[in-house]
């Protein structure tokens, strides 16, 4: 396959991506000499977001190769694009009256910009185009901060997330800099073949190994690397000790920016790390010995105990409600970090007798995507409810403000208690089985020598999921039990923020009753994410011998398309163009 | 599928209709809603009565024996399955590699937990429609109803546990809908809140169980993980690898489909799980050290206590400890009875001294809770079992005749009470018969379950006499089961009354006293099934339905029963006659007077009448020091981002200041020599520069465009 046909391909199943980014830049520059309403603008925005997704379906089909092009469309690449579409419109339509007429086109352009970014990061394939597609969610990011109401608390806000962004960028640079100084590749699937430490000729019985992270000279360069980049997103994600920002930011910036905070990075935070990390860590069913691997699951470990408890306690004492929420955002991380400390983990988990073949890294990887979305929806509807009760005169900021909203409003109430409570983990609820998996995926992986600490992890994110559920419930008899407090509420509630509260209430309780899509989704995500390709493929492209090459691509679908089954997952080979 | 099982599955649904109903045509019905849940759980009970009585049939048919398989309907479906699904396995075993199925499974545990939740359940809800009416939430209150009696019979048909687990926190929730229901009153919504997050804290523990069961087991089927981790003779499968042990599920069907080893779970981590499922069940029954919630949630409405926290919600946790008692290893039965032990005496002292007869009541709940635990601790799975029957019928008519007092007298406070019985006989002589009932007297169904426990303990403690506690503690809880109650019945009927309103009360309307009068004939015959008609040449029904498909290693007491039956008949006139003796009022001659004793041990009284401390204790060590901390760290959170945000900008300005130097005198003539040249280019290309913004950005824009449209042609070229 030759370098232009790989770019083809990669341009076509790039194709939503740049519709999104043409029309965001249409309407950047076409705000300049027009001026409409808001509506105008977010009517766009809306059909530019439909369009990509039909092209999504459209182009569900198409492949890219794996070690050619900077973009995958594999089964991650497709749902988790197709899951930030989705809260794109969810958040654009709890967007399209918080802006004035004046700032409308620059406001809904970033939206869309910061959300063909995200799509770009999930379907990322190389070091740079992930760190591009990251900043192509932070730029637009500080933009959107400053576009909104400016006084000083936004000012402060704004400032403060755009400086620490910066350096968080600035840190995850450095470290992607060392993973590509110390292989000289920068294709993910590329490292995550060379990870493997496969010997350099399979025939041979003492041929050294291809050099990877792995068995690097300089082992600490890799333990540099792996620290940057976790530190990098960390921030991100907003995990401790990364996590300064996310309450004054939130409490600072307007609700509909700090709903987009507590979504958007963090899901492209945890695609990322699971895109690069589970990439360079050798975490296949047979490993080589490496201390990186371990290095990573301590580190992620320790991240995730904290985090979560740090989230649930300090929330305990909150009351006004973009505070609590930024810590409860925080808390989720620090679940959120459970899954990625059992991908971390290398291992086969074949001999523990859950689930036949399915190493320990893909269950990891599995419940951290199930748990996104059902984190993803029940955060926005969260936030969807604040800000459709909220209006200039009369802002909803504290926990006594939501004081008898039952009597009230009782549907937003509902949906209010809906998201609540499962952000707290109870059945039978999205959040519920999200949470569910994760604590599976850890007792799941602790076998052998770090047992006890996986177990630890899951025994410690369950006492803290029954820590958290005081200060959600807190919220609900708020709003369930007391009385109003001050002057009335008066929302004016429109169909786009009805219909955003709508779709994640209804989502979160659907999805709680009925979770096999998802589950099906997140599997195949998860061995799409572990897959590193056949080692047959590279030499395929180098060989003249095209009809040698061709056999060989066949046989390797075959042993993949076996590993699957092995697996539970059906698994077509792609369409291969001629070479 | 038999038909039975469209039976069971409508039972449950039926409910959850009618709270669908009510909840959508509630505006339009007003307070006729009440009619609706009352009939929906109505109809529930007939349906689980011609599922007992069809049960009854086919078991009589196929009669089993002690420990053989019970007759079982099933069916399921998947709900979550992944990977593709094996043909040639076992029906039993899950089909697909990791696969969840939400089904129904009733056996004879099942059937009579059927009969028992709607048989108490629509006496309840008649009840209600008196005792309620009037609130201004009254249509809600029977909403919410329907929705626990839906759940809780969600609850013991499930055939997996991981829906159990759904139903038990349904349960919970509606539970914690109904304490809160008169929310005027913080107090109220203080105890709901309590209730919930107490339960919180047990599922902790069932959540890691049922995560180590799922992960290491790969199924969560209670039939399947029952009947396979054990051998024949009632043995768990222990064996094992690599120098450690390890249980194994007993083929066939348990076998990984991949390796072809049989599923299996370290034995410490099955000690675990086990204790993990037993926390769950601590908090949902209220056992020492969870029992803290269960008398504040007493601020519900008094029919709410009767239903969920006396008779049904609380005894979940005994169902699931006896629904999974085969996956519990020898240490965590003991510890279960050693659990029970304790807290039937803690809140049986507590509720001694009470003033609040509900709040007796509340602790008698407790206690009786842990003498079902004990008994479950010590193998006696059909004691247990029966005693949750039998309880759940004399502890509801209990809590109705609270109610109806209350309706009376407007007070749960018994100094203030006495005479009633002149004024309300139905409420009177039915409490009284309730009274007999858990205090053990012969004939009285309390006294059969009671002595069944003894019986098991002291079967236990013959075998194991360092244990000898766990047959003193229910013994000595038995004495002071019968001095409180009947403190409670000579305090609130016998006497003169000591108030104004207790001398004007009346008893109610017959919606009112039916329902006592309902609950009455189980509380006083429900024993002799097991014991007065097998004399007569019938079955003995009810005990062979408690023990079919029990567990082997669940223990027959056998000899020891009239050892037992002779205790308790002793610890029985103990309780009654220190009862009689300080508060009965017949006996003038050598009355015992409760507040001389109350002052002559004034520190035990004290301690009692605290509640041993246990609220304080958890405030100090538990609450307080988090709320501490929380706010600690919030308030670091919010100052060190400054400092540093501070920290960092004076080190910027620093550099900036030296950068300044540094720039006059190097970069500017540098700047300026290249500024210089630029201008020059740029002064050739000023044709297209003419100055105005909107034509760089057209321009800019154009070019934007060219470029993608060149790029898509050529893409799709």
């Amino acid at each position: 396959m030759t370098a232009i046909e790989s770019a083809r391909q990669t341009l076509v199943i790039l194709v939503p991506e740049m519709l999104i980014l043409f029309s965001a830049i249409a309407m950047m520059t076409a705000g300049a000499f027009v001026s409409l309403p808001r509506r105008v603008w977010s009517i766009m925005s809306a059909v530019t977001l439909l369009v990509a997704m039909l092209l999504l379906f459209g182009l569900r089909h198409q492949v890219t190769d794996l070690y050619g092009s900077v973009a995958l469309n594999d089964a991650m690449s497709g749902y988790g694009r197709l899951l930030f579409v989705l809260t794109g419109l969810i958040l654009l339509g709890m967007a399209h009256d918080q802006v004035d007429d004046a700032r409308a086109p620059e406001f809904f352009g970033s939206l869309l910009m910061i959300n063909a970014g995200a799509m770009l990061v999930v379907a990322a394939n190389e070091l740079v185009f992930l760190f591009v597609g990251l900043e192509l969610v932070s730029i637009p990011t500080y933009l959107l901060l400053y576009l909104s109401r400016r006084n000083a608390t936004t000012q402060e806000a704004a400032t403060k997330y755009f400086f620490l962004s910066i350096f968080s960028s600035g840190l995850l640079l450095f470290g992607l800099a060392y993973l590509y100084g110390m292989v000289g590749v920068s294709n993910l699937k590329a490292l995550a073949f060379l990870a493997q430490g496969l010997p350099t000729d399979p025939n041979a019985v003492n041929a050294p190994p291809i050099m990877g992270l792995s068995n690097t000279p300089h082992p600490i360069l890799g333990l540099i690397a792996l620290v940057f980049v976790m530190a990098g997103l960390g921030f991100r994600v907003a995990a401790v000790p990364f996590h300064f920002y996310a309450p004054d930011v939130y409490q600072g910036s307007p609700t509909v920016i700090a709903a987009l905070l507590a979504w958007v990075p963090k899901g492209i935070g945890f695609v990322a790390i699971l895109r690069t990390l589970t990439a360079v860590l050798p975490t296949g069913e047979a490993p080589p010995d490496n201390n990186l691997t371990e290095q990573a699951v301590v580190l992620s470990w320790i991240i995730a105990v904290v985090t979560m408890t740090l989230g649930n306690t300090v929330a305990l004492a909150q009351t006004n409600l973009k505070r609590l929420f930024a810590y409860s955002s925080i808390a989720h991380a620090g679940y959120l970090m459970i899954g990625v400390a059992v991908a971390f983990r290398n291992g086969d988990l074949a001999a523990h007798g859950l689930v036949p073949g399915v190493t320990p890294s893909e269950l990891g990887s599995e419940a951290v995507l199930f748990y996104l979305v059902s984190y993803s929806l029940m955060t926005l509807g969260a936030f969807a409810v604040i800000i459709g009760l909220s209006t200039p005169e009369r802002p909803v900021e504290t926990l006594d403000d939501l004081a008898g909203l039952a009597k009230s409003h009782p549907i937003l109430a509902f949906s209010m208690a809906v998201c609540l409570f499962s952000l707290a983990g109870i059945p039978p609820l999205a959040g519920f089985i999200g949470k569910f998996n994760l604590f599976v995926a850890a007792f799941a992986a602790s076998g052998g020598d770090d047992a006890r600490m996986y177990q630890s992890l899951a025994v410690i994110g369950v006492v803290n999921s029954a820590i958290g559920a005081y200060y959600y419930l807190k919220i609900v008899v708020a709003m369930y039990y007391r009385d109003p407090v001050g002057a009335p509420l008066a929302p004016r509630l429109t169909w786009p923020t009805a219909s955003a509260i709508g779709t994640c209430t209804s989502l979160t309780i659907l999805l709680g009753l009925w979770a096999q899509p998802i589950y099906v989704a997140s599997r195949e995500s998860a061995v799409a994410l572990a897959s590193h390709g056949h080692p047959v493929a590279i030499m395929a492209s180098n060989e003249d011998d095209r009809s040698t090459a061709e056999k060989r691509l066949r046989e390797a679908d075959e042993a993949e398309r076996e590993a699957r089954a092995r697996r539970g997952l059906q698994w077509a080979p792609p369409v291969r163009r001629k070479p | 599928m038999t038909w039975q099982l469209g039976l069971y599955a409508t039972a449950i649904l039926v409910p959850l209709i009618a709270f669908v109903v009510q909840l959508a045509a509630g505006r339009r019905l007003g307070h006729r809603t009440a009619y609706v849940a009352t009939a929906a759980i109505g109809l529930s009970f007939v349906l689980s009565l011609v599922g007992f009585v069809s049960y009854f049939a086919e078991v009589a048919r196929s009669r089993p024996h002690h420990g053989a398989s019970p007759v079982v309907w099933r069916g399921d479906l998947s709900w979550v399955g992944l990977g593709p699904s094996v043909p040639g396995l076992p029906a039993s075993s899950p089909g697909r590699p990791l696969e969840l199925r939400l089904g129904l499974d009733v056996d004879n545990l099942t059937v009579l937990m059927f009969l028992m939740v709607t048989f108490v359940a629509t006496v309840v809800h008649v009840f209600a429609l008196a005792y309620m009416r009037g609130d201004p939430r009254y249509s809600r209150f029977f909403a919410y109803l329907s929705l626990f009696c839906a759940s809780m019979l969600a609850l013991v048909a499930s055939s997996n546990l991981f829906f159990v687990f759904a139903a038990w926190e349904l349960v919970g929730f509606c539970s914690y809908l109904l304490i809160g229901h008169w929310h005027e009153e913080i107090a109220n919504v203080d105890a709901a809140s309590k209730a919930f997050l107490v339960n919180r804290v047990g599922d902790v523990g069932m959540l890691v169980g049922l995560g180590l069961l799922w992960a290491n087991l790969g199924t969560l089927d209670i039939r399947t993980i029952n009947d396979q981790i054990r051998d024949g003779d009632g043995q768990l499968n222990v064996a094992t690898v690599e120098g450690s042990s390890v249980v194994e599920l007993r083929n066939p069907g348990a076998v990984d489909i991949a390796t072809g080893l049989p599923r299996r779970i370290g034995y410490g981590l099955l000690v675990v799980a086990g204790l993990g499922l037993f926390a769950g069940c601590v908090g949902k029954s209220a056992q020492f050290p969870l029992h803290v919630w269960l008398p504040d949630a007493m601020a519900g409405p008094t029919p709410v206590s009767a239903l969920i926290h006396a008779a049904t919600m609380v005894a979940a946790g005994v169902y699931l400890v006896a629904r999974v008692f085969p996956v519990f290893t020898p240490e965590v039965l003991l510890t279960i009875a050693y659990t029970g032990g304790i807290t039937l005496f803690i809140a049986g002292s507590i509720a001694m001294v009470q003033a609040d007869f509900k709040k007796v009541l509340a602790y008698s709940t407790v206690s009786q809770l842990g003498f079902m635990m004990i008994a479950l601790g010590v193998g006696g799975r059909s004691a247990g079992l029966f005693h949750l029957m039998t309880h759940a019928c004399f502890k509801a008519l209990l809590f109705l005749g609270a109610g109806s007092v209350y309706h009376a007298v407007h007070t749960y406070e018994m100094p203030a009470l006495g005479g009633l019985y002149r004024r309300m006989r139905t409420t009177a002589l039915t409490m009284l018969a309730a009274t007999m009932a858990i205090s053990g007297v012969p004939l009285f169904s309390g006294f059969y379950s009671k002595d069944a426990i003894l019986a098991s303990t002291l079967h236990f403690v013959m075998g194991q006499p360092e244990h000898i506690l766990l047959f003193l503690l229910p013994a000595v809880g038995a004495a002071i089961t019968a001095f409180y109650m009947f403190r409670l019945w000579f305090l609130i009927f016998a006497g003169q009354p000591r108030s104004p309103a207790a001398s004007r009360a009346s008893e109610g309307e017959r919606l009112l006293t039916w329902p006592l009068i309902a609950l009455a004939v189980p509380t006083v015959a429900l024993g002799w099934p097991v014991t007065i008609l097998p004399f007569f040449g019938f079955e003995p029904i009810l005990e062979r339905m408690l023990e079919y498909g029990e567990p082997i290693e669940s223990i027959d007491p056998g000899g020891v029963q009239w050892w037992a039956m002779g205790a308790s008949v002793l610890v029985l006139s103990v309780g009654f006659g220190l009862g009689a003796l300080y508060y009965g009022p017949w006996i003038a001659w050598r009355r015992l007077d409760p507040k001389k004793t109350a002052h002559r041990f004034g520190p035990i009284h004290e301690f009692l009448a605290r509640k041993w401390y246990f609220d304080e204790l958890y405030r100090a060590v538990l609450v307080a020091p988090t709320l501490a901390i929380a706010r600690a760290i919030g308030w670091t959170d919010r100052r060190a981002i400054d400092g540093a945000v501070d920290g960092v900008a004076w080190i910027t300005e620093r550099f900036s200041r030296f950068e300044g130097v540094f720039d006059r005198v190097a970069i500017d003539r540098l700047v300026g020599l290249i500024a210089r040249g630029v201008y020059a280019t740029g002064d050739r290309a000023r044709w297209l520069q003419n100055g105005s913004l909107p034509t760089y950005l057209m321009v800019l824009a154009v070019a934007v465009v060219g470029l993608f449209a060149a790029m898509f042609a050529w893409i799709l070229a």
